[in-house]
């Protein structure tokens, strides 16, 4: 049995076996329309809270009568808070007349901006065209970061909705009228109790905390703790990058990418050492992300039948990893939609001259991956045209830079690891099959 | 050998531009795209909601809250040619969330998957596959093969949405492969 037709077993087993349930799937999407809250009830409620709210006012009064105005301390009046996230992190609580209650930093990069300004009693347009300043001062809004997140959390969605909307109007304005330009993430949130945990477990705003969970949610490869740790300006550009969109934030402006070397460079490094002309590439694909610890630019794209996968740091240039897969079917004219047909290649190993060769990275000093498969079928003891389902991966392995090479030769699995740098063998095994 | 690893054609860019046709109808509340973007991609979701969960009646479900969450969060997707990956990755949070919930209560349901013979199309060939699929491959190989084999989808592209390296999805895949040409070869006697 070959081997596509097991795969064309599993396919048709699985297509008989699900079930049809469009008409459950219609229903469901019905009712979840239905449940959109419609206008009248809203107001119903809306009332309802009001009476609810008359009546909690009388007590607070009475309350207020009782203790003095002690009692309320900085927190009295809060209707609403506003967190600015760059990487300082700031709460500002704000009354029903757009009042600045209290601010309160969220850690010590926010302390540092608030410095000993008295913003309390004043606008919050006011507080906010405040802080911004001192972050631009303080350097930690510029061109190589620009980036800056407005949460707007209270009960009144409507009125959090249009602070939202005049906030990042004015903050936009504000970084607009200087040297660069800045990106402005803007979002009301709901106060969720999951949230409202990771927010105090890492020291964020629950607004930052909410945009971490979206991004974590968009893209199942990230955990909340790795992206914790970044700058809005980062988690930007990872929002940016992704597939999707992040629900309910709103951006203006492009996140800087002045810190980093850009995508035109890191495709120019990605191609050269792969060995292989831009005019021969297709399926390209570009992202910027976040893994191994630093901001990274993601490249993928096929190139005469093979799959080609690379990490390089966005700042550096250094490649951080490299992959490929070897299948033999090297198609001349690659379709750039339709992906190769390894099925009707011949069940051979690849030809050398026709199969690109990554060069060595004179750049980045590795040996290239040709001279370690060479190392490897010399230590192995076998001939090229022996093994079958070669794969070669470039990775950091105990600090290390190494090429992760299997391959099978006769009845046996052979697994190496060779030094990146001087072509020593690091780790190898056989196994037979 | 060489071959095993891209035998089955990725879904057709036909297929890719009529799923993400129905996806703009849907999010400009065009609800009659459900049907056309729910035959092409039913399968696939099902299929990959039943190897995260190996229950029946649970993947059922997940695979009818995949295709709810697509409608309502439609206008979230970009048309970037991956439709089926946005689906399967819609399909794989609810299937963490529900795993995460059978971890919270301590109640994982029975693995009821063999109850598919109750179906009038599932033939005896078919029955042996699945039983292969479920029992043979752990789950990441299963799943990896699911969403080559049925949700014909790229290695990378599973690559990124199981948050491993390409060589290991490639890998994978192989032994996969290898496992269930030799159980389904030894079963029928060949």
């Amino acid at each position: 049995m070959k081997n596509d037709k097991i795969e064309q077993s599993v396919k048709r087993a699985f297509v008989n076996a699900a079930p049809y349930q469009l008409d459950k799937v219609t229903e469901k999407c019905k009712e979840q329309k239905g449940k959109v809250i419609p206008l009248e009830n809203k107001q119903a409620k809306k009332s309802i809270n009001k009476t609810f709210a008359r009546i909690a006012a009388a007590a607070a009064a009475l309350l207020l009568m009782i203790m003095g105005s002690y009692a309320y301390g900085e927190r009295y009046g809060v209707a609403s808070t506003v967190a600015l996230d760059v990487n300082p992190s700031i709460e500002i609580g704000v009354n029903k007349g757009e009042k600045v209650v209290y601010v309160t930093p969220k850690n010590e990069d926010g302390k540092k901006v608030i410095g000993d300004m008295k913003l309390e009693g004043s606008d919050i347009k006011v507080a906010v065209n405040a802080l911004i300043g001192s972050m631009l001062r303080e350097g930690y809004i510029s061109e190589m970061a620009n980036s800056i997140l407005i949460s707007v959390n209270g009960d009144d969605a409507e009125k959090n909705a249009a602070m939202q909307s005049a906030l990042s109007a004015e903050v936009t304005d504000m970084l607009n009228t200087g040297s660069f330009q800045g990106a402005v993430l803007s979002q009301t949130i709901t106060s969720d109790p999951e949230t409202k945990r990771l927010a105090e477990e890492y020291g964020i705003t629950e607004g930052k905390a909410q945009l971490i969970r979206q991004i974590t949610e968009n893209n199942a490869a990230h955990t909340f703790e790795e992206l914790a740790g970044l700058s809005v300006n980062e988690l930007n550009l990872i929002g940016e990058s992704g597939t999707k969109s992040i629900a309910n934030v709103t951006s203006a402006g492009t996140a800087s990418e002045r810190a980093y070397i850009g995508e035109a460079e890191a495709k120019r490094i990605a191609l050269a050492h792969a060995g292989v002309n831009e005019g021969d590439i297709y399926d390209y694909e570009f992202e910027m992300d976040y893994e191994h610890g630093v901001m990274i630019y993601e490249l993928e794209f096929d190139c005469a039948g093979s799959e080609y996968e690379y990490d390089i740091n966005a700042k550096t240039g250094e490649i951080i990893k490299f992959e490929t897969d070897r299948r033999g079917s090297v198609s001349p004219t690659p379709a750039p939609t339709a992906a190769p047909d390894a099925a009707t290649a011949p069940a051979s190993t690849p030809t050398p001259s026709s199969t690109p060769k990554p060069a060595a990275n004179a750049e980045s000093g590795y040996i290239g991956e040709s001279k370690a498969k060479q190392i490897a079928l010399a230590h192995a003891g076998v001939s090229e045209g022996s093994i079958r389902e070669f794969e070669c991966e470039l990775d950091r392995e105990d600090g290390i830079m190494v090429y992760e090479i299997d391959f099978e030769c006769g009845n046996y699995e052979y697994e190496y690891e060779i030094n990146a740098i001087t072509g020593e063998i690091v780790k190898h095994d056989i196994e037979e099959e | 050998m060489l071959i095993c690893l891209n035998t089955v054609a990725p879904q057709s860019a036909d297929e890719r531009e009529t799923m993400e046709r129905c996806i703009a109808r849907l999010a400009n509340g065009d609800a009659a795209a459900m049907e056309p973007l729910y035959n092409i991609a039913n399968a696939a979701v099902y299929a990959f909601a039943l190897s995260m969960l190996k229950n029946r009646h649970d993947a059922e479900e997940a695979a009818q809250d995949c295709f709810v969450k697509a409608y309502a969060g439609a206008g979230t997707y970009r048309p970037q040619g991956k439709p089926m990956a946005w689906l399967i990755a819609i399909t794989r949070n609810i299937c963490l969330d529900r795993l995460r919930e059978r971890a919270k209560h301590a109640h994982a349901p029975m693995e009821d998957w063999e109850s598919y013979v109750e179906q009038a199309a599932v033939s005896s060939e078919d029955r042996l596959v699945l039983e292969q699929c479920m029992n043979a491959l752990d789950d990441a190989e299963r799943q990896i093969v699911v969403l080559h084999a049925v949700g014909g989808m790229k290695h990378r592209e599973t690559a990124h949405l199981m948050g491993m390296t390409l060589t290991a999805v490639l890998s994978k895949y192989s032994r996969a492969i290898k496992k269930l040409k030799a159980n389904i070869m030894q079963t029928e006697g060949i």
